[in-house]
């Protein structure tokens, strides 16, 4: 657009400077031609003026021809010689001049032999009146050689001024179109470059007025520039300001460094740590801040972070400037603030409390791990005096009561004579106790070896260790109507704990069902998902499910000694051996209507099972 | 010397067992001697006594839970030593205990026998320990002085 413009000023302004040029160059011509003409015109003129002068100074001759010849004054004569003498200088002057024009010249040539009549016709009528008479002259005069002459030349004169006055009329006409050309072609070539420089002239003051468009559009840019410029600045000053406020706000201590270690940046809680204002610490670097030793860790941290490029935290304690220990937990992270400049960014969390709590908390923590060390201890003692206990409740305890129940036999057997009923029946009495009491003892021991004993995890297939049991209390089921029917597959358990559990609960429907007119007894195991359900139904007495939770503790009874004997510990032991092997027994009862105990036990499906979680103390 | 002469070394330090035992042994008409250690420490004296000439028991009856010396030592001694190992010893005790049982074997008990609560069932173990140890078990032969040679495999 812009190359355009130039061109098109630039043709513009050589087409003007091309159009006043050849005005100049017609105007020098037309000049030229005009001053020619003048010259010409001015030349003809002279011409006439020569040839009037030519012709007055002919009739100043002969009118003084005629003075002297009237009056025979002398003086006429004086005057006609002047003429005389004057004429061919005269004539001379107008050929001179009609040098260029030669027919006029030959015309001019033309008066000579008139003017030389004239001249011997005027000499002798003067010579004629001076040594003759005015007659005599008269005579000459009537032969009209001079009127003649005269109207000779006088004719040949108006010719001649005839021919310049013509020529003189063609020069001006012919100056006059040449003027008029001239001013035609000015007229043409002036509007012509008025026109082109107009032209140029509205294309410079479009092009100004563009300039001045773009220029005033550049200040407004300029202005909307600065308008944004300052807005930035102030928006910059603001956000300066804010960070400013939140990092000296935040309560961890933060800051910058660059990588020869000297602080850029730091907030007041920063600064709070050597008691001194902000503006004192930064430049300085942490050996000039803290003890060596603890200012060798942090460069170590700081190279740390510089080296990998990522976050660092540590931990380091150091005393601050109110002579307290204090402890941080410290994030150290490279930041690129611009290309090829590095920052090391930093923030120190104060964890003196946490620590402290830390602390309290290990000691705490040491301390009961000291006392569970104890305890644990004091247990494991306990344990054995249980273990002692039971040992000796085993030997001791039975060892009187085979005493009790010897004598009572012995009396029964060598005394019985000297007894009466009643005392037969104190000493039967007497037996029973102690064979209940031994019981008892059995089955707590059985209990506590429970407790005591590690469990297996064995596959065990129900029917021969139901059918062992079975055959091991033939005597006690004898009229019982038995159905065995198990499904349940092989199970995974501990087979004495297993044993156990099964065999109580045997025992318990007979016991129950010993009353009833037809007792039953069914025997049952399916599997359910990935366990085996097995159970236990008796048509006996049932209980209410309120004492459900009650049956399975120990030595809770729900009927009185002489209706059904027990020790209240045998469904203990069947809760405590699933419970340690990872199964579950429950019942299901009313109250007259028989009982169905369940066991829950783990299948035996190839996977291994864990049971037995508790391990014993050694 | 007549097997019927040879006696029965009952250690037992609880006197009512002792006598009990005494009774039941009386109550099956025993012939053999009862011979009674209360304690493990006059157990092990015994074996002086045999030492000197005195007959060796048919039969040892254990108890395992006794004053000075326990039961389970007295086993560990007169199994270890060269001549009194052959005498035959049953462990008479109330302890069903599973390490006991398995300490009394591991140092060569001939037996171990839970004592019955129920005098009816305590004779009974009585008589047959009676009738098994002496009358038909053939002791091993332990004259002083006096090695029957082996016998060739």
């Amino acid at each position: 657009m812009k190359e355009r413009l130039e061109k098109w000023t630039g043709a513009g302004f050589l087409l003007a400077l091309a159009l006043i040029s050849g005005l100049g160059v017609i105007n020098y011509q037309s000049t030229r031609e005009f001053m020619a003409s003048t010259d010409q015109r001015m030349q003809a003129r002279r011409l006439l003026v020569g040839l009037k002068n030519l012709f007055d100074t002919l009739q100043d001759a002969e009118t003084s021809q005629r003075g002297y010849m009237l009056t025979g004054n002398e003086e006429y004569l004086r005057f006609h010689s002047v003429a005389r003498a004057a004429f061919p200088q005269r004539l001379e002057q107008v050929l001179v001049l009609l040098e260029g024009h030669p027919n006029t010249a030959r015309d001019i040539e033309k008066l000579r032999p008139l003017l030389d009549d004239k001249m011997v016709e005027m000499h002798e009528t003067i010579e004629a009146r001076k040594n003759v008479g005015l007659d005599a002259a008269l005579a000459i005069i009537k032969t009209d050689r001079g009127l003649n002459a005269m109207l000779g030349l006088r004719r040949i004169i108006a010719s001649v001024e005839d021919d310049v006055v013509v020529l003189l009329e063609a020069r001006a006409r012919l100056a006059s179109e040449s003027a008029q050309h001239a001013l035609l072609s000015m007229v043409a070539g002036g509007v012509g470059s008025m026109a082109v420089l107009l032209w140029i002239y509205i294309l410079l003051m479009r092009e100004m007025a563009g300039r001045r468009r773009a220029a005033l559009d550049l200040r407004e840019s300029n202005e909307r520039l600065e308008q944004r410029v300052s807005e930035r600045t102030a928006e910059l000053r603001e956000s300066e300001g804010r960070f400013r406020t939140f990092i000296d706000h935040t309560p961890a201590a933060a800051f910058l460094k660059d990588e020869a270690g000297r602080y850029v940046l730091g907030n007041l809680a920063w600064a709070a740590q050597f008691g001194r204002r902000q503006d004192e610490l930064v430049g300085k670097t942490d050996f000039e801040l803290w003890p060596e030793a603890v200012a060798r860790k942090f460069q170590e941290s700081d190279h740390a972070a510089w080296n990998t490029g990522r976050p660092v935290e540590f931990d380091e304690c150091g005393i601050t400037a109110d002579g307290r220990t204090r402890c941080w937990t410290v994030f150290k992270f490279p930041v690129q603030v611009a290309p090829g400049r590095r920052l090391l960014g930093g923030v120190a969390l104060d964890v003196t409390r946490l620590m402290e709590a830390d602390q309290k908390i290990r000691q705490i923590n040491a301390e009961l791990e000291q006392r569970v060390t104890e305890r644990t201890a004091e247990l494991q003692s306990k344990n054995r005096e249980l273990e002692t206990f039971s040992y000796s409740v085993s030997h001791d305890l039975k060892a009187p009561l085979r005493g009790i129940d010897g004598y009572s036999r012995l009396l029964l057997e060598d005394y019985s004579d000297k007894l009466d009923d009643e005392g037969r029946t104190f000493l039967r009495n007497i037996r029973q106790g102690a064979e209940q009491m031994q019981r008892l003892i059995e089955d707590l021991l059985a209990y506590s070896k429970l407790e005591r004993r590690e469990l297996l995890a064995r596959c065990i297939d129900l029917r021969p260790l139901v059918g062992s049991i079975l055959a091991e209390r033939s005597h006690d089921l004898e009229g019982t109507s038995l159905t065995v029917d198990l499904n349940g597959g092989s199970v995974l358990a501990d087979p004495e704990g297993l044993t156990i559990a099964v065999r109580n609960l045997i025992d318990n429907a007979a016991k129950f069902t010993r009353h009833q007119p037809a007792p039953r007894i069914e025997i049952r195991s399916q599997v359910e998902q990935d366990r085996c359900i097995f159970s236990v139904r008796d048509n006996g007495i049932g209980f209410d499910m309120k004492y459900h939770d009650l049956i399975f503790q120990i030595f809770h009874r729900l009927h009185r000694a002489e209706d059904y004997s027990g020790t209240g510990v045998g469904l203990a032991i069947v809760r405590r051996a699933m419970e340690r092997m990872g199964g579950r027994v429950w019942a299901e009862s009313r109250e007259g209507a028989g009982a169905v105990f369940f066991l829950d036990l783990p299948l035996d499906n190839g996977k291994k099972v864990t049971i037995n979680p508790i391990k014993r103390h050694e | 010397m007549s097997e019927l002469n040879r006696p029965i070394l009952l250690v037992e330090d609880n006197p009512m067992d002792v006598d009990l035992t005494k009774r039941a042994f009386a109550k099956r008409k025993l012939v053999n001697p009862l011979v009674v250690a209360r304690d493990g420490a006059e157990a092990l004296e015994q074996m002086a006594r045999w030492e000197a000439g005195a007959p060796l028991p048919i039969v040892i009856l254990l108890d395992l839970k006794l004053p000075k010396v326990p039961g389970l030592e007295v086993l560990r001694r007169l199994k270890g030593h060269a001549r009194f190992k052959s005498i035959p010893v049953v462990v008479l005790t109330t302890s069903r205990e599973d390490c006991d049982v398995r300490t009394a074997y591991e140092n060569g008990v001939n037996s171990y026998i839970v004592k019955p609560v129920n005098f009816e069932n305590f004779v009974e173990v009585a008589a047959q320990l009676e009738l098994y140890w002496s009358a038909l078990n053939t002791p091993n032969v332990t004259v002083p002085g006096f090695t029957p040679p082996s016998c060739r495999p």
